[in-house]
């Protein structure tokens, strides 16, 4: 076990930092942090680490990536958080999409879609739950009707997180109905523009606005296939499951925890409250180091369903639970909004509250990450 | 040994359900949210029909015994804010009881019964107690140098717009302990709204010297009569947090039972379903405790530390209860259409506005030494 970064690994991390470390980022970033509202979408920074390869350092230097590693991949998300970038139109975009084209896109595919994305000038979306569809997402209901060489889709896809700005995203339809569980999904490379797609937003608490995206009949080719027609859940297990890391979510925790640590100070706090950091602490480190092996798996050509169940589940309630107890610990102030002109922090602790619940839910709920473990992990219920 | 409500607190619980009933509880909900995205609705109307409805039914003179020094009103009011609670009302109606609480703490005096008579007949109270940190209690005071002025800083009080008078405890220089009642509308009063969490109508509240209408002078010693009405402050606030939970609760069961996923109602499978159980108990105890420390502020006993363990046990249920109904109702929950994330944001302030639960246990943990025997 060696958990010292290589030294490329150190000077890439120092690099983003350099980035990120600017006036002109922690300007834009606390703008969007003290406008409700206005979130981040195609941000000026990710364009400045588009320019150097670095949004997508994973990625062949073809489409716009530097041919790093994940383990550069990871960095630049942990290095985003900690400087307060708002990073889920990157972990979209980058982790999620460009990763379901790098595995199953055509060349026309990647070479189309991929570097506006790496170049920070494109987003890209994920359009799976429905309204009856969240948990159970092979009981998906969006038809793909043959229409001569191609297909119409028509469905409602609830809580896409992004697709206000995105330009096209995956999206999950039957193509074919089947006796078969998750027989008959395909996923589609679908534009947002076009008419016939109407996108409305799904306000919630957090900053990121969800929204409803109805398809009203749109027209997709076998050129917007993405895999294998009928083959689709394949492609979503596999995608989601490289995906999780949680990666993202350590990092959130971490980025909390140290808000909440540099308010309070060793003093002050009631013993129970010190004893609580302190264990939220090692349940952090426990997180990140749960994270990196998964990175790990993935560097090494491994990917192992459960670890990454594990590595999920616990960064998430962890997450949840820092932003619940650090925010407490940090006294009333701490629940201050970021449009509140004596807030701490722009508000870093309050959005937290609000951003917590999210993380036990998004990517996989604790419940769909616990089953993984106990049936895959455990051989229990069978 | 009879844990079960007196015949007399179930009544009022079914007048108070009565008025704040199941059809109007989801309205009560939104009153005083102000929407992140769109204008806030206008519910003017609606505040003013509880508050009248409220105070209708005598909520504010429910401690105002007529025999003086018999103070027999917590666990009627520990009733009424555990149904405030489970419908997430917000309004000044606990701290004007906590005023007169205080009041009916000090020497008669004509200027105190004018107060406690205008408080009864609906004049509204807000309590301007903590300021930022996380120290609830005993934020600094000055009193002007002729004694009719005050000067302080308070946060989080709720409110403060409308009601009018505000209440201002704090600590003097010199260590003494004083409490200035205000007119809410006398130049020298600032109130700024704070955008926080909660979204709810929550102020900043500068005084500048301030006139002060009436300083509150406890019969008997101060600090002591400080700590009670603190303890009877922590009693009606665990009452509201348990009736929160409570509410929650119910909204996570009904979202169990309609939401289908896997060909079945969530109800049916048991993680849900026992997550929701183990919380409801959870409801019970604290709700029995809460009941218990209102008992014993009720029949002169001391009730400092049951109030702070009561309330430390019912903040904590309600963070609890409003994060895991959250997330059984999914990324529907995070949604502004879906209560679920309005009872979580309001357990999640209300959870701290008396001190966060592991700052009340330390600050009663000394009188776990000092209990005599259980009767
Ligand atoms: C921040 C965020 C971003 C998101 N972004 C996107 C996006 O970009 N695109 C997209 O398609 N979707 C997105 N989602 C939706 C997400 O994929 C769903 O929230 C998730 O799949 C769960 O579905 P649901 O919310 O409908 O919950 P439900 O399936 O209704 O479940 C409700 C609750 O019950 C639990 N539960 C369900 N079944 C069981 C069971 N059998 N046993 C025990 N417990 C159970 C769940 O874990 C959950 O807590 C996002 C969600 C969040 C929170």
């Amino acid at each position: 076990m060696d958990l010292a970064p290589t030294p490329e690994q150190r000077a890439y991390r120092d690099e983003v930092r350099a980035l990120l470390d600017t006036d002109e980022v922690r300007a834009e970033t606390a703008a969007v942090r003290t406008r409700p509202g206005t979130e981040g979408g195609l941000l000026d920074i990710y364009r400045r680490l588009g320019e150097r390869g670095l949004l997508a350092p994973n990625w062949p230097r073809e489409y716009g990536g530097s041919g790093l590693g994940i383990a550069e991949k990871a960095i630049l998300t942990e290095e985003l958080i900690a400087h307060g970038v708002p990073d889920i139109a990157h972990t979209l975009s980058v982790d999620i999409v460009g990763l379901a084209l790098l595995l199953y896109g055509t060349d026309r595919q990647k070479s189309r879609l991929l570097p506006p994305i790496a170049r920070g000038e494109s987003v890209a979306g994920v359009l799976f739950s429905e309204p009856e569809a969240g948990s159970d997402l092979g009981a998906l209901r969006t038809r793909a009707e043959r229409d001569g060489d191609g297909w119409r889709l028509s469905g409602r896809k609830v809580y896409s997180a992004k697709t206000q700005l995105a330009d096209f995203a995956l999206c999950a339809a039957r193509t074919t109905e089947s006796e078969v569980p998750f027989h008959g999904i395909t996923v589609f490379l679908v534009p947002l523009r076009p008419p016939g797609v109407a996108v409305e937003p799904l306000w919630n608490i957090g900053d990121e606005r969800f929204n409803e995206v109805t398809l009203s009949g749109i027209r997709v080719t076998e050129e917007d296939v993405l895999g294998t027609v009928d083959d689709g859940w394949g492609v979503i297990g596999e995608i989601l499951g490289l995906e999780r890391t949680g990666i993202e979510f350590q990092a959130k925790a971490r980025r909390w925890l140290d808000a909440a640590l540099e308010r309070t100070g060793a003093e002050g706090l009631a013993p129970a409250e010190a004893d609580r950091l302190v264990a939220l602490d090692a349940d952090v480190r426990a997180a990140r180091l749960l994270a990196w092996r998964c990175v790990d798996d993935l560097h090494a050509g491994r990917s192992d369903e459960v670890r990454s169940a594990m590595a999920k589940y616990w960064a998430g309630e962890t997450g949840r639970e820092v932003a619940l107890a650090a925010s407490g610990a940090a006294g009333l102030d701490a629940l201050l909004a970021g449009d509140d002109e004596e807030s701490l922090g722009h508000g870093v602790l309050e959005a937290a509250c609000r951003e917590a619940p999210g993380l036990t839910l998004a990517s996989g709920t604790s419940e769909v990450m616990l089953t993984v473990i106990a049936s895959a992990g455990l051989g229990l219920l069978a | 040994m009879d844990v079960t409500l007196a015949a007399e607190h179930q009544e009022l619980r079914e007048q108070v359900t009565e008025i704040l009933g199941d059809e109007l509880a989801p309205l009560i909900r939104r009153m005083a949210d102000r929407p992140r995205h769109g204008a806030a609705p206008d519910d003017a109307e609606i505040r003013a029909l509880v508050w009248q409805a409220l105070t209708g039914m005598g909520a504010l003179g429910l401690n105002q015994s007529p025999a003086p020094g018999d103070r027999r009103g917590l666990r009627g009011l520990a009733v009424l804010a555990e149904r405030l609670g489970e419908v997430l009302y917000q309004g000044p109606l606990l701290d004007t009881v906590l005023a007169s609480e205080a009041l009916l703490r000090c020497a008669p005096d004509p200027g105190r019964e004018r107060l406690l008579k205008e408080i009864a007949e609906g004049a509204s109270v807000a309590a301007a107690v903590r300021d930022g940190g996380v120290r609830p209690y005993d934020a600094p005071l000055a009193a002007g140098a002729t004694g009719d002025t005050v000067g302080a800083e308070r946060r989080f009080v709720g409110f403060a717009a409308e009601a009018d008078w505000l209440l201002v405890p704090g600590r003097t220089a010199d260590g003494v302990h004083r409490t200035a009642l205000v007119r809410r509308d006398q130049p020298g009063v600032h109130l700024r709204r704070h955008e926080e969490l909660g979204r709810g109508e929550l102020y900043a509240v500068r005084l500048a010297d301030a006139p002060v209408t009436f300083w509150l002078t406890p019969e008997g010693d101060a600090e002591t009569a400080w700590h009670e009405l603190i303890a009877s402050a922590r009693t009606l606030q665990a009452a509201y947090l348990v009736g929160l939970a409570r509410g929650a609760l119910r909204l996570g069961a009904d979202r169990l039972k309609e939401r289908r996923q896997f060909g079945g109602a969530l109800a049916k499978q048991q993680a849900p379903a026992f997550q929701l159980a183990r919380l409801a108990t959870r409801v019970d105890a604290a709700h029995l405790l809460t009941q218990q420390a209102a008992w014993e502020g009720d029949t002169g006993r001391d009730h400092r530390l049951t109030a702070g363990q009561a309330l430390a046990m019912a903040a904590t249920l309600a963070q609890d209860t409003g994060r895991d109904v959250l997330h059984l109702h999914g990324a529907h929950g995070m949604t502004d259409a879906s209560d679920a994330q309005l009872f979580y944001r309001r357990a999640t302030v209300e959870s701290r506005v008396l001190g966060s639960p592991a700052r009340v246990r330390a600050d009663v943990m000394p009188l776990l030494w000092e209990r005599g025997p259980a009767d």
